[in-house]
């Protein structure tokens, strides 16, 4: 297969925080262009690290990374979009602040369908960042993300510590405008509720990679995707 | 994208500073203000709060800069500027340039806040006149006649206090990425301030070392200004009723600066760990 065909390559990718504890053990693996991809693994697994790694947050690392043909850089930040954990935004910042500071940094973003998704989710575009609830603070960064026609989405728990109704609307916002084509990966614990929603799947373990296969695969063996993660993961899934 | 970069620098510098700028505004209005009012108690406190506050500008100007680094390029929202489509060295350019002209602006104010109170305070009565004599006459008494000498020695004096603002500022960003790193990230805040007071430990030793060996000096006259390397500048400069400036650390420190920079740059890019 040809190498533009692969959204991602990762060839011996070792990371450690302290001294002999590797988060990431001589990792590799290919992603393929255009799928959706669900990054599983429990806490500690090295799930972040991989995608902080990915965007272009940690430069100290060893191994070889090519992100839709290039190394990570300049050329792969500018079609990589990528939502941590976290929230990233100035407090400063108003929601329009926001947005004009991504129109003017990143030629793939949509400035009116940011604007779209300021109505659609009742947000104040003259908010400041830091009187927003986390929730709204959330949906400005999730807003920003998504009005991207990016090449490569990584986001980072995306669903986490919200109320199953709120989950199921920023789930269908992700799905309707990320750009076609498009590889998305998205880390999560809710492998059952997001079973339907990949088509292909990496399961970390142990610093290693457990699983990486396409979705169809798990289904023709005849398990759930939850029953193969436990069964990759073992007695770490008890204490996750 | 550079000049992007400037302008949202600039931006988010604006918005920390507005505060302090918008007191420092309100305290000169009222010490202008008070002026109408025959109340020297008053015209104190105004012309202190001016001071006062002047002074507290660059303080804040430059704790602004430290931590707003520290949190931009490191912190959280460094998720949002280590991922912007630019590179590293012109993130750090523009961090730098941009936080060297607000410490210039905070200096500026503070220059022009102290010499507002002095002058508010001395042209108003008779002792006023008297301590320009006095300082004009001790001049002289230095053998520096020319008024153009000591107006050009300030107008050095102030650029080299820029230049000297700016080459700190740069410091100030290699302390703050050495903190960030392993293994010195281990010190964590405190080890901004270490990494801070021994990269000018060395570079001021190192300065001093040099001028011992080779003091180029700037030589102020009346007829105009030469550069020359003698270790009796001082003296030749004074004897002909001029002024001198060393030069020797100016043109080192501009040498470290662009190392600095360009470790800043190296280090940002290939051992730098968001938290």
């Amino acid at each position: 297969m040809a190498e533009m065909e692969y959204a991602i390559k990762v060839r011996n990718l070792k990371k450690s925080y302290t001294k002999g504890r590797l988060i990431l053990d001589d990792v590799s693996f290919d992603i393929p262009a255009g799928k959706i991809v669900g990054l599983l693994g429990p806490n500690g697994c090295g799930k972040t690290t991989l995608l902080k790694i990915l965007s272009g947050c940690i430069h100290d690392y060893s191994g070889k990374i090519i992100i839709n043909g290039n190394v990570p850089g300049v050329v792969t930040k500018a079609t990589t979009a990528f939502l941590p954990d976290t929230t990233y935004l100035s407090e400063y910042f108003r929601t329009i602040d926001a947005i004009d500071y991504f129109n003017d940094f990143f030629y793939d973003f949509d400035k009116v369908k940011a604007l779209e998704f300021v109505s659609r989710f009742n947000l104040d575009p003259k908010q400041k960042i830091k009187t927003m609830s986390k929730g709204m603070q959330e949906k400005v960064q999730l807003l920003l993300i998504m009005s991207r026609a990016a090449r490569l989405y990584l986001l980072d728990e995306p669903l986490g510590g919200v109320d199953p109704a709120a989950r199921e609307s920023i789930l269908n916002v992700i799905m309707e405008n990320y750009a076609e084509k498009s590889t998305l990966m998205l880390s999560t614990h809710m492998v059952n509720d997001l079973e339907s929603t990949f088509n292909h799947v990496l399961i970390l373990g142990h610093g290693k990679v457990l699983v990486n296969t396409a979705i169809d695969n798990v289904r023709s063996s005849g398990k759930s995707l939850e029953q193969v993660f436990k069964e990759v993961i073992g007695n770490d899934w008890e204490v996750d | 994208m550079i000049g992007k970069l400037i302008k949202h620098e600039m931006k988010a510098g604006a918005r920390r500073m507005s505060n302090i700028y918008l007191a420092a505004a309100i305290a000169c209005g009222a010490m202008l203000f008070s002026a109408f009012f025959k109340s020297g108690f008053m015209r104190f406190i105004t012309s202190a709060a001016v001071v006062i506050i002047a002074a507290v500008a660059v303080v804040v100007t430059f704790a602004s800069v430290v931590f707003g680094a520290n949190k931009t390029l490191f912190g959280r929202e460094g998720y949002l500027t280590q991922t912007l489509p630019v590179r590293t060295s012109s993130l750090i350019f523009a961090k730098w340039f941009a936080s060297s002209v607000w410490v210039f602006i905070s200096y500026l104010l503070a220059a022009v806040a102290f010499i507002g109170v002095f002058v508010y305070w001395t042209t108003e009565n008779q002792e006023g006149a008297q301590i320009y004599d006095m300082i004009y006459s001790f001049l002289q008494g230095f053998g520096i006649g020319a008024e153009a000498v000591y107006q050009n020695y300030l107008l050095i004096s102030a650029v080299i206090g820029v230049f000297n603002a700016s080459i700190f500022v740069m410091y100030v960003f290699f302390a703050i990425t050495l903190s960030n790193i392993n293994p010195f990230h281990k010190l964590g805040t405190f080890g901004v301030i270490i990494y801070l007071a021994l990269t000018i430990f060395v570079i001021q030793g190192i300065t001093y070392a040099l001028e011992g060996i080779c003091d180029i000096t700037l030589l102020i006259e009346s007829t105009g200004m030469s550069m020359t390397v003698s270790e009796d500048a001082v003296l030749l400069a004074t004897q002909a009723g001029g002024m001198s400036i060393g030069f020797t650390g100016v043109y080192f420190k501009t040498i470290v600066t662009v190392f600095l920079y360009i470790l800043t740059v190296q280090l940002t890019e290939t051992k730098i760990n968001l938290k």
